[in-house]
């Protein structure tokens, strides 16, 4: 019992700082990689993945995590990653269970709504703080990141799976054993 | 059974054959001619020696070569470590090139400006698609305040927002909350450049005068009428001009002269008031 926790809570520890490195990935590095002026957002990815393969509990965790440190890193206002990321974690995980998560349509639907959702919020909390977010562009930028990082997801999400099925097994095994 | 002779007797033996050998030898040393026998015997293994000659050739030729393959697999691994270090260095010499072309440019901008400024490095941006904001590695420490006036190559990059002990957070000039006074170069209009977003890239240009002649190309440059920026840096190019009913203006885009999207390092203007107009 002691060593599945333990395994537990190293699991976390590597999901967390996973979590962690994308988003300073995404304030970093990520710049120099962004297509059409649109840089992925890598945290959202995590979060869409996770909530699917490990349930809503653990995605509101990691949407939590990288949501603050985002906040953080972009210095504006806090909670504004944090919000749309954990309500993306709360919808993918409500509707997880009663869809065939193998199909690649639905990893990429959930982070194509999802993002629409995050940056919809995002932007929704941004107007209402005062900023002009110029609606001239704001259709082309939500579709333009929804694809990408839904495109993202399909790489990330099926290694992800496969993961998570290892690490599984591995831990069915170790019980018999025991 | 053999009778094997008295001991006297075999050293005779080998004396005597030892002189008639040295006799043979000396009397057919220097001779042009050999006999038929020996023609015959040297004519019917010289194919026999021949095939032994190759072989002896071709063995001593691959055992030279197997014995010099561990030597070359070893001088090729050194020489690939060799090109693999040199390649590493010719992109360090590469970037090197790349940052004092950067940094030449970047001191002639500031020569040029005649104003004290702070050279910063850009380390990290904002994450998302919307607001754009950069990260400075100066802060408090080095004397720097929000509201402080933020240039590179090319023109107006933006302006301090929070600091930090050794950080500051620069908002850039296409942020969606940010506003410059700017002045058309080509007809003296003032106007107002307001940020749109980090995906586009652009400003949104508002005219403050009323009859405004704005036209695609125009180059527009701080008005000095805030106190962030001297007057008559360059903010922007009008990419856009959309006209309105009756030939009315009805807005116009600009994109910003500095290259915002690759920014390495910016300078921090520190002593905006001696230049006679602020921003």
């Amino acid at each position: 019992m002691a060593k599945t926790q333990e395994r537990d809570y190293l699991q976390w520890c590597v999901l967390v700082g996973v979590t962690i490195f994308a988003a300073l990935l995404q304030g970093s590095l990520l710049h120099w990689w962004s297509f059409l002026g649109i840089k992925l957002d890598l945290v959202l990815v995590l979060v869409a993945s996770f909530t699917l393969l490990r349930g809503r509990r653990d995605g509101v965790l990691l949407a939590a995590v990288g949501g603050v440190l985002l906040d953080v890193l972009s210095g504006r206002y806090l909670g504004l990653h944090v919000l749309g990321k954990t309500v993306v974690a709360c919808l993918i995980g409500l509707v997880r269970d009663v869809v065939y998560k193998e199909n690649y349509l639905v990893p990429f639907l959930a982070t194509f709504l999802g993002t629409l959702v995050d940056q919809g919020i995002y932007v929704f909390i941004a107007r209402l703080s005062g900023l002009t977010i110029g609606s001239e562009i704001m259709g082309n930028v939500l579709v333009s990141a929804a694809f990408f990082n839904s495109l993202l997801t399909l790489c990330v999400y099926f290694r992800l799976a496969a993961l998570e099925r290892f690490l599984r097994k591995r831990e069915g095994a170790e019980r018999r054993l025991s | 059974m053999v009778v094997r002779p008295p001991e006297g007797q075999r050293i005779i033996l080998y004396v005597a054959m030892f002189l008639f050998l040295a006799a043979v030898l000396h009397l057919t040393a220097e001779r042009e001619h050999v006999t038929d026998l020996e023609s015959f015997l040297a004519d019917r293994l010289a194919p026999i020696q021949r095939g032994l000659a190759n072989i002896g050739a071709w063995t001593a030729k691959n055992w030279q070569a197997l014995v010099e393959w561990r030597d070359l697999k070893e001088t090729n691994e050194k020489l690939r470590t060799q090109v693999e270090l040199l390649q590493t260095e010719n992109i360090r010499l590469r970037e090197y090139r790349r940052e004092n072309a950067w940094l030449r440019e970047a001191l002639g901008f500031r020569q040029e400006l005649g104003y004290a400024m702070l050279p910063a490095q850009v380390i990290a941006r904002d994450p998302g698609n919307w607001l754009s904001s950069i990260i400075i590695d100066l802060g408090e420490e080095d004397g720097l305040e929000p509201g402080m006036g933020v240039v590179g190559p090319g023109g107006v990059v933006g302006s301090t927002r929070s600091v930090a002990k050794k950080t500051a957070r620069v908002m850039l000039m296409i942020d969606p909350s940010s506003a410059i006074g700017g002045v058309s170069q080509r007809t003296g209009d003032l106007v107002l450049v307001e940020g749109l977003s980090e995906s586009a890239g652009l400003a949104r240009v508002k005219p403050l005068v009323r009859d405004a002649d704005l036209k695609q190309g125009d180059i527009i440059v701080t008005s000095g009428l805030s106190v962030i920026f001297p007057k008559g840096l360059p903010i922007g190019r009008l990419v856009t001009v959309t006209a309105g009913d009756y030939g009315s203006f009805a807005g116009a885009f600009l994109e910003p002269t500095a290259d915002l999207a690759r920014l390495e390092y910016v300078f921090v203007i520190a002593s905006p008031k001696e230049g006679g107009g602020d921003g």
